[in-house]
């Protein structure tokens, strides 16, 4: 069963369970994983409200079709994790609903170059600011259940 | 005349030769030498060796490229002979820029978002070069000011319509948008979960390939995990970390 806001209006237009587990070996903090499709790249992505944008990891940028032309350069960009060099680029990516109807939109991503301390397994990260900032969600952790839908 | 204003951007040495707010005038009939009273401006540090008088101080100016920086050197003269006995030469990341920039810089540099912020708000961007916004840009990210990047995108797109960088800039950084939502979900999404949550263990570390809650194949790396699956359409591939 989808959202609705009192007035009727859609609140959710799709809804998916999510993994709820650590982001990589190293941490303990469980994280949402929800399953996204990055360009024509069907993968996992880590849901992290507190973050900017969305990262992908070099592994998989070199999956995609990117062509630096249409990137902007970040040397550095400072984040929670320290400072990184890499290329801000507009990705589509589709958030894949089991119920309802799957969202695709358009988010900045950024990339951190090959040669960057970054952790590899942290594959994917779909940020707040630039990325989720226009989509309605929210989650049931009694179902473990994310749902989502256009902000209009 | 002409008026530069200098900093360095290198090493605390030269930034202790050279105040970053050092500013030599140049005249235009005498290109490449200046012995004006502005060295007064020169920090204690260096008038304070020898106790020389600044009169016989020199600076060299010499463009490299009037946008990117100079190449300036230092000269010390001798007051009894006039022969130089002490030559300093930086050869580059001297900016011609100004205190404003310096601070915005200075501030990111340090990481420290609410005073970047202070110093651009402070800032007449309305006044300012395309250059200057895209540095500005440049900085907001390095100060993690990453709201402030949008803004000065967007306001030096509208600034600068013909400016193609600065209309990429503003469209990479505006705010995401939906591009279609009727798209139709995809019930094997279960399968998967089920699959990395039964074998995570058995597979940690590496790249799996899934399908429909199969696994269609496990390489310590992506590249040779696509190369051994091939192109099909709707695998799952993600790292068991």
């Amino acid at each position: 069963m989808l959202l609705y806001l009192e007035n009727g209006e859609e609140f959710a237009s799709g809804a998916t369970n999510y993994e709820y587990r650590p982001a990589t070996e190293h941490e303990r903090t469980p994280r949402i994983t929800v399953s996204i499709i990055l360009d024509n790249f069907r993968t996992l992505a880590f849901v992290d409200t507190g973050g900017v944008y969305g990262i992908c990891s070099p592994e998989i940028a070199a999956s995609l079709n990117l062509d630096p032309k249409d990137a902007i350069s970040a040397d550095p960009l400072l984040w929670g994790r320290g400072r990184l060099e890499g290329s801000l680029y507009r990705i589509l990516v589709t958030l894949i609903a089991e119920e309802g109807e799957s969202l695709q939109f358009e988010p900045t991503f950024f990339i951190p170059q090959v040669d960057q301390a970054w952790d590899d397994d942290l594959s994917c990260v779909l940020g707040m600011y630039s990325c989720l900032e226009r989509i309605r969600f929210a989650v049931d952790p009694s179902t473990d259940t994310f749902y989502f839908g256009e902000l209009k | 005349m002409e008026a530069y204003t200098f900093r360095t951007a290198l090493t605390q040495n030269l930034s202790a030769l050279l105040i970053p707010r050092f500013v030599g005038v140049r005249d235009a009939g005498d290109a490449h030498s200046i012995t004006s009273g502005s060295l007064l401006d020169l920090p204690p540090i260096y008038l304070g060796t020898s106790g020389l008088n600044p009169d016989h101080l020199s600076v060299n100016f010499s463009d490299l490229d009037e946008s990117m920086g100079y190449e300036v050197s230092l000269t010390r003269t001798s007051p009894a002979n006039g022969e130089a006995q002490e030559r300093v030469q930086v050869t580059q990341d001297f900016e011609n820029t100004d205190q404003e920039m310096i601070q915005l810089e200075e501030a990111a540099d340090r990481g420290d978002e609410s005073a970047f912020i202070e110093v651009a708000r402070n800032l007449n961007w309305e006044e300012r070069s395309s250059t200057d916004f895209i540095r500005g840009i440049q900085f907001s990210f390095n100060a993690g000011a990453n709201m402030y990047a949008r803004r000065l995108a967007e306001q030096g797109a509208r600034q600068f319509p013909d400016h193609n960088e600065l209309r990429k800039y503003a469209k990479i950084l505006a705010p995401p948008e939906v591009i279609q939502r009727n798209l139709p979900p995809d019930p094997t999404l279960r399968a998967n979960r089920d699959w990395l949550k039964a074998h995570w263990g058995e597979y940690r570390g590496k790249w799996v390939a899934l399908h429909n809650g199969d696994l269609i194949g496990a390489e310590p790396n992506l590249q040779d995990l696509k190369q051994s699956v091939g192109k099909r359409e709707g695998i799952l591939f993600t790292k068991v970390s």
